[in-house]
């Protein structure tokens, strides 16, 4: 999977959404705001920017927020992997997680959407 | 010259961290595994070329002869608070002296070693070496010092110093339930992991990614940051609970983690944090509203933020964490403190913990900041 960062950044930076360091955020892992792309995505643009939150049962958030507004309707994580499968709107992701332990963890996996898939890359901000 | 390199295998690690255990003589403010490979033993013979005097840790600096030339090796020490406890200096050693170093090496293949013995090959001499400090409680127990109000103080009230330290537990667990762990949270079987607290499916595996790390990854080793949480009150380098009754508020400052201080509100406000409200924030350490009942201080604190390893060993948390926590001073030389954890974003249901402290009189608050030898 080849994803542009410096397009990723540029993206972020203009978004205002970008900072000099992650925040510590050491609760569950997929909560917090992800930046990153969907590689091939000619309907939403190949930016990918994703809020995800944990109410203690249930991951809920949305997609590019602002212009897509894509919500998540149905999320789950499955710890003894540490992957996780997103359903928001049309689109199904599947994923897994990279440097857990860190506060800018990534998750990477592919994207589908109707006959439409691809790879995606996002990164804890 | 000598320099002789034995990687041992599990079994010696093993029989290191029971030693740890037993003797409770190490007692670095974050875990030595983090850093060090406690299976990769190591020996060294060389000469003192730079002590290195700061925290959080103390380092000598030595020349070891190799076939090839010489190399310059890191020794890593205690903390020169703890040090200074154990009757050790600065000057201790002096640049040329000549040392033997039994230790293990570090994880990342540098050339640094944690000393678990150190000693001048001149005399035989074992130096900075490090004991349980614990002062001696008394023959008979004391009653609690109060105010003239007849309020428990939970402090000195005299003008006089103290803190409190030396936890009976030093990590987080459950009431009722005993599984074996080192002093800094480890456990000694990754398969007690559960036992621990009720934590949720994901929390539960979060916690052994953690402790399979040898908690590297632990915010108050990475980053210097202050313990958080219950942890306040299960590190080696105590606490202080200073009350401003005037104001209606009670300090809690650490010992370690720079020095930072919580407030505990006894004014009856609610956790709605400034006077403008920003409740909406969580922060570090939460927000405290407290209230006397009897001779316990009861404190609801919430609004916590997610920054933060919330136990010793990695107990995860969310912001959705609230607990109760109860200080009750039974003597002058024992505070019992009670939690209640609440945090249904981590765990299955509420628990609880609890442990006691005991009390350091005539001293001063060690002054440990750990940014000190971090550039």
């Amino acid at each position: 999977m080849r994803i542009s960062f410096t397009k990723i950044a540029v993206t972020a930076m203009a978004a205002g959404l970008i900072t000099l360091s992650a925040s510590g955020q050491e609760g569950h892992p997929a909560k917090g705001s992800w930046i990153g792309e969907w590689e091939g995505n000619t309907i939403n643009g190949e930016s990918l920017l994703m809020i995800m939150n944990w109410d203690g049962e249930n991951i809920s958030g949305i997609i590019n927020p602002g212009t897509d507004n894509i919500e998540i309707s149905d999320a789950s994580l499955n710890p003894d992997n540490w992957s996780i499968r997103i359903e928001a709107g049309s689109y199904v992701l599947e994923g897994e997680f990279a440097r857990l332990e860190l506060p800018n963890r990534s998750i990477s996996g592919t994207w589908r959407n109707g006959n439409s898939s691809g790879d995606f890359e996002i990164v804890r901000q | 010259m000598k320099l002789s390199k034995k990687l041992t295998g599990i079994s010696a690690g093993v029989a290191c961290s029971i030693l740890l255990l037993q003797s409770g003589a190490t007692l670095a403010h974050h875990p030595i595994q983090a850093k060090f490979d406690p299976d990769a033993s190591i020996s060294l013979t060389g000469v003192v070329t730079y002590v290195d005097w700061r925290n959080p840790h103390a380092h000598i600096f030595m020349n070891v002869q190799t076939g090839n030339g010489v190399e310059n090796w890191a020794v890593e020490l205690e903390s020169p608070i703890i040090l200074k406890l154990n009757g050790w200096s600065s000057e201790t050693l002096q640049p040329g002296d000549m040392i033997a170093v039994d230790g293990i090496t570090a994880r990342n293949g540098t050339r640094q070693v944690w000393s678990e013995n150190l000693t001048l090959t001149g005399t035989g001499r074992e130096v900075y070496s490090v004991a349980d400090t614990r002062p001696p409680l008394p023959l008979a127990k004391r009653p609690a010092p109060r105010w003239p109000d007849g309020q428990v103080a939970l402090g000195a009230n005299d003008g006089s110093d103290g803190y409190w330290s030396y936890p009976s537990e030093i990590a987080l667990v459950e009431d009722g339930v005993s599984v074996e762990m080192d002093e800094y949270g480890m456990l000694a079987d990754i398969n007690d992991a559960s036992r621990v607290a009720p934590m949720q499916d994901w929390a539960l595996e979060l916690y052994k990614n953690r402790q399979s790390r040898s908690l590297q990854d632990d915010p108050v080793f990475l980053n210097c940051k202050p313990p958080g949480g219950p942890r306040q009150y299960q590190s080696v380098l105590g606490f202080q609970l200073i009350e401003d009754r005037a104001n209606q508020r009670i300090f809690v400052t650490f010992g370690s983690g720079n020095h930072n201080f919580r407030i505990i509100y006894l004014d009856g406000r609610e956790q709605t944090g400034l006077v403008t409200g920003d409740d909406d924030n969580p922060l570090y350490f939460g927000r405290s509203s407290a209230h006397w009942e009897g001779d316990t201080l009861v404190v609801d604190t919430r609004g916590f933020n997610e920054d933060f390893w919330f136990s010793n060993g990695g107990l995860p948390h969310t912001d959705l964490l609230s607990m109760e926590e109860r200080f009750t001073r039974e003597d002058a030389d024992t505070l019992r403190y009670e939690v209640s954890i609440d945090d249904p974003g981590a765990y299955t249901r509420s628990w609880n913990a609890s442990w006691t402290m005991q009390w350091v009189g005539g001293e001063e608050l060690p002054i440990h900041f750990c940014q000190n030898n971090r550039q």
